[in-house]
This record gives C-alpha cells, structure tokens and sequence, in this order.
C-alpha cells in the first residue's frame, strides 16, 4: 500500500478554482508548516500547498510530535493571506468541517466529529488533526498557515495510539485512493474558506453542531484545573471565541485561557 | 539620495495620509513610519533608517483628515497608549500584533527564540503570541542586537504592547 503520491493524478482530479494549484512535493520533510513559514514571502501566494510522503518531525499543538507512517497517509499544509486577520479559529474549525464532511460522505455515515479545539475523531478514535499558524512581520500579519495530518491507508499504530487512533481505511475496510480523497478535500476546504471570507453565519452553526459535546454539559480544565462545575457547550461565536453556560446561568467566553473540554 | 530629497520625502508624506513607506534603491533602502508614540531619537545614520514623524492630524494643513487605516494590515500608527519609557535602551520597538499569550520558545523544552544581547536578521522569529488557540509567530522587522524584551514568557499581552527594543 506503501506508495509515491501521485502529483499529477492529484492535479487532473483537482477542481478548485485556486486552493492547490501550486504544489510543493517533498517525499521526505521534516514538517509541511515549518516548510511555508520559513519561504520568502515572494516565494508564497494564497492557496499555495505542500504535502510530503513522509514528515519526519510532524508537530501538533505545544510540539506534540504527530507521527505518521511513510507513503500511506496525507501530511500537508495550506498558506492563506486573507484580508481580514483575525477570526482565524474560526477558519481552523472550517478546514475542520470540511474533513468531517468528507468523511461522513465518503463512509455513509454520521461518525466523524471536531473534538475542539483541532482533532477530528471518527468512530470515537482520532483520525486528523490540525496545527495553524500565523506569521507576523513585526506587527504586520505576514501569511497564515494551515496543516493537516489525516490518517489515509495506515493498518498499524504503536502500541500507544492504536487504542486512540484510526485511519479512513481501517473504518472503510478498504484502500482508499489518497489523490482523489485529497482532491476532493481541498475542493471542499475552498469552499468553507469562501464561507469564513463572508463571514457567513450559517458555517458557524454548522461549524457546532459537529463539535463533540455541543449543547451538552461538560467538564472543563482551565489551565490546567479541572473545574468542580460542569458547563453546557454552546459552541464558538462568530470570533471563533468559546461559550459555556455556567450553572448560575451566565454566559462564560473563553478566548485566551488553555481550555480542555472533558467530554465522554 | 541626499538629506534634501529626504526632508522633502518627509514633508510629503507628513502631508499625505500614507502611514508608511519604504524606497529602495541599489544599496540605499529608507522606510518611513508615522508613529505618535515612541519619542525616543534613534539614531538615523542607521540602518534601516527610521525616521519618526509626529502624526498630528489635527495640525495638517487639510482640515479633513481621514482616519489612516488600511484593512490589510493590522499595524498602523493610529494606536498609542503606552508610554516610550526614558530608562529604555533605544532602538526600534517590536510590538505584539494582537491580544494573546507571550512565550520566547516553541514549547517549554525548547530554548528561547532569542536572548538580550543575540544579534537578529530581520524576518527572524523573536517569539509566539497564542492566541484563540492560534500559534502566532512574531518576526522582527528589525535587524540587530536585542537590547531588551519587555514581556515575561507566559504573560499576557495586549494588542500593541512593546515587546522587544531591537538596536
């Protein structure tokens, strides 16, 4: 199954108007994100994409190695340069649906879900995750970078993630063709992306209603203290801002704490 | 160019509601910022030269003054609020584009981005600001010593707050 992504499979299945067209292909790459943060900013456009066969130092959020097996999976990271710089969660959680949305489509079901702030599990077992990144000339935003780790064809996990972790083709009980799954992806990702531009609201009802635990209560951790109350999840606001109902009724937003949803 | 094209470039864009702008030619690169608040006197044979020019629109010569601001960029010399502090080593100030957390390494195992006395090359990271759950990398636009950082790692800050004096 170990295979050479297909570059120019990938290109003829792509239909987006511009996410994807400029590809970078590494086989082998220490990360895709540290990869576009460190180009020039002559060397970068909007929709600029790169993806490798094997990342040798996957990173998740706080640099939390994100391990991926050679040549089965998709390890990839998008460059936006979008007007408005800020709301930036809120397009991470877009990128986010895009994913659950695919896979739900692609397995005949309703089992993938955000595990927020930026996980998508599927079947109860983490299968991508998403690390974004702004760079900042000074205080001039310079470019936004989004990566994606998605779990494709892997069949094995170490002994410490196979508990936690799963693959589309282990849920599909088949190999799955990772240039159209890619493909197909980005299609959709441009398209919330042209939704997040907009600022539709309609993309942030959505965005919650696939969050794991929305409308229920939940335990919450914040900076580290797990919180003796539970909180009913009432999603992100249009800022990409979180909201909990506390049991005395108020409305809590969280936006700079380190948040933790305890959720079953 | 000479000391009088740069006055009158001055005067122009004093006069202009251009918040800022950068000429290159060959070897010779000048950027000019209007930036009310630091009153410190770099000194201007350095480079990049950096001239501060009081923005006072209520003085400009036209009675209606647009509010200077440019959707694209969050940087902008419309903001003051903090003070240039006289005990501050002078140099050019790096400040926080946005409201979120300081931290001087990529995760608390790592070694700082960079220390006082660590000379940078403009497009260097100095540190991450994390906000709304987003790693924000800060690049200086500076090149040269770090004299100063300002922020203690792990603290919050606000959204032009100085966070590094680069000299």
């Amino acid at each position: 199954m170990n295979s050479t992504f297909d570059q120019s499979e990938f290109l003829q299945k792509l239909e987006t108007q511009w996410l994807g067209h400029s590809i970078r292909y590494f086989e082998e790459l220490a990360s895709t994100n540290t990869y576009l943060k460190k180009l020039s900013s002559q060397d970068i456009q909007h929709g600029l994409f790169c993806l490798t066969d094997y990342q040798t130092r996957g990173r998740g959020q706080y640099e939390r190695r994100w391990e991926s097996e050679k040549g089965v999976n998709l390890t990839f990271s998008i460059v936006f340069t979008p007007v408005d710089t800020g709301r930036f969660h809120v397009l991470t959680l877009a990128c986010a649906l895009a994913i659950v949305e695919k896979l739900n489509d692609f397995l005949n079901a309703s089992c993938a879900a955000i595990k927020w702030p930026n996980d998508i599990i599927l079947n109860k077992k983490k299968t991508a995750g998403i690390l974004t990144e702004a760079v900042f000339s000074g205080n001039t935003f310079d470019r936004l970078i989004i990566g994606i780790g998605l779990n494709i064809n892997q069949q094995k996990f170490s002994y410490e993630l196979k508990e936690v972790a799963t693959s589309v083709s282990l849920e599909k009980g088949k190999e799955i063709n990772r240039e159209q799954f890619l493909a197909d992806l980005l299609n959709r990702i441009e398209y919330k992306y042209t939704l997040w531009e907009q600022q539709q609201s309609s993309l942030i009802k959505t965005i919650n209603q696939n969050i794991i635990g929305y409308g229920q209560w939940v335990g919450l951790k914040i900076d580290d203290e797990v919180q003796d109350e539970l909180y009913k999840l009432l999603g992100i606001n249009e800022n990409g801002a979180l909201l909990m109902l506390n049991r005395d009724g108020g409305i809590d937003s969280f936006s700079y704490e380190q948040i933790q949803l305890i959720t079953n | 160019m000479d000391l009088k094209e740069i006055e009158n470039l001055l005067d122009l864009i004093a006069k202009s509601e251009v918040n800022e702008v950068s000429i290159e030619e060959g070897d010779f690169k000048i950027k000019v910022k209007k930036k009310p608040d630091i009153k410190e006197s770099a000194a201007p044979q350095q480079m990049p030269m950096q001239y501060q020019v009081p923005a006072q629109p209520q003085q400009a010569p036209q009675p209606q003054q647009a509010p200077q601001q440019q959707p694209q960029q969050s940087s902008g010399g419309q903001e003051s609020g903090d003070s240039g502090g006289d005990s501050q080593p002078s140099g050019d100030v790096v400040k926080s584009p946005i409201v979120g957390t300081f931290y001087r390494a990529p995760s608390p195992d790592d070694d700082p981005f960079v220390k006082v006395g660590d000379s940078v090359e403009k497009g260097e990271t100095l540190c991450i600001v994390e906000a709304m759950k987003i790693m924000n990398e800060i690049e200086s636009d500076y090149s040269g010593e770090v004299k100063k950082i300002l922020v203690e790692d792990g603290e919050a800050v606000e959204f032009d707050q100085p966070l590094f004096i680069i000299g």
